[in-house]
């Protein structure tokens, strides 16, 4: 009792502690008080009244929009990412195409018979032309043959200056 | 400092600044909208909160000048009344104890600003002698002077409504 008047009129001069003052509440709250102090348990209700008091609405937190903003970059490779795998993965999977083809002036051809036709057409004007060019190679045997009878008239000449030569000596 | 750290450095404050805003203001309209705008301008200088040491106090005395700003604007075109007034209970008036509660935050609202602002950040808020000599830019011993001018003047009338009280006891 002696104790609570005294940190009353502490409390009235504004010389309490926020300890002391803790002490003053928690009395006034507990309903063991004496009927002097009655007068003073309303103030004290007040208070803790008051400190239970609320905005009206609450107020909002702020969003994480600077985050956003340092994010965009790194938003804007994952999605690169994304569309880069995407389009990997369908050229992967794509469905498969006959690996069977012959390439004429450029442009693929599947037709296996077509194919083979030409083929053979080729090959023959190839022959055609490979025939065409040997026969002058023929001829110029053929020539070859005809020169041998000269070659004799060299060896009548090397004959006829031996025979000179003899008759010149003698 | 990022919005994770001003939501919970700041946002999750806004209860106290706004019973700060309301004491001031005497209004919960004005107050409501004197946090928001308060939140908005720290969100805006967020980046200087970093260098602050009292978050707390430093938002509560940015609060408090906004409101003291409002109402020297208000001051020009229309004084705002508080929202209710404190007044003495005539000799015949029964009041229940939820009633008097009530006339006491009246009575608290009838104070000086710095008065009413001193106790309530004392008294409601539980905050040390220095936290409020900085909130109000004035010594502790001054915020020790205003306080105790503030708990002696709500004591003497709630011995006067006492002392009232009883004689109408007697003479019934």
């Amino acid at each position: 009792m002696e104790r609570i008047n005294e940190l009353l009129e502490k409390y009235f001069r504004g010389e309490t502690t926020l300890t002391e003052e803790n002490e003053l509440k928690n009395y006034f709250r507990s309903n063991k008080m004496s009927k002097e102090h009655a007068v003073y348990q309303l103030m004290f209700r007040t208070f803790d009244e008051e400190s239970n008091e609320t905005t009206l609405q609450p107020v909002e937190k702020i969003k994480p929009e600077q985050k956003r903003i340092k994010n965009r970059w790194i938003q804007a490779f994952a999605y690169t990412g994304i569309a880069a795998s995407l389009v990997l993965a369908l050229w992967v999977q794509r469905p498969k195409q006959p690996e069977n083809f012959a390439v004429l002036s450029g442009n693929k051809i599947q037709d296996t018979e077509y194919a083979e036709k030409y083929t053979e057409k080729k090959l023959n004007q190839v022959n055609d032309i490979l025939n065409r060019s040997m026969k002058p190679m023929q001829k110029v045997q053929n020539v070859g043959k005809g020169l041998q009878p000269i070659q004799k008239i060299s060896n009548i000449r090397e004959q006829l200056n031996e025979i000179q030569n003899k008759l010149q000596i003698k | 400092m990022d919005s994770k750290q001003f939501n919970n450095q700041i946002v999750n404050l806004s209860d106290k600044f706004f019973r700060l805003a309301k004491s001031i203001l005497r209004n919960s309209d004005s107050a409501q909208d004197a946090v928001q705008d308060l939140i908005a301008k720290l969100w805006e200088k967020r980046a200087a909160l970093d260098e602050v040491e009292n978050i707390q106090a430093f938002s509560m005395r940015s609060m408090r000048n906004l409101c003291l700003d409002s109402i020297r604007q208000q001051h020009d075109v229309q004084e705002i009344p508080p929202e209710a007034e404190y007044v003495e209970l005539n000799p015949h008036q029964q009041t229940e104890q939820k009633d008097l509660v009530f006339r006491i935050k009246l009575l608290i609202d009838s104070l000086p600003e710095l008065q009413r602002t001193i106790i309530r950040m004392r008294d409601v808020e539980g905050m040390e002698l220095s936290e409020i000599a900085y909130i109000t830019t004035l010594t502790e011993n001054a915020v020790s002077v205003n306080l105790s001018r503030a708990r002696q003047r709500i004591r003497e009338k709630l011995l006067n409504e006492q002392k009232r009280i009883v004689e109408n006891v007697w003479k019934e």
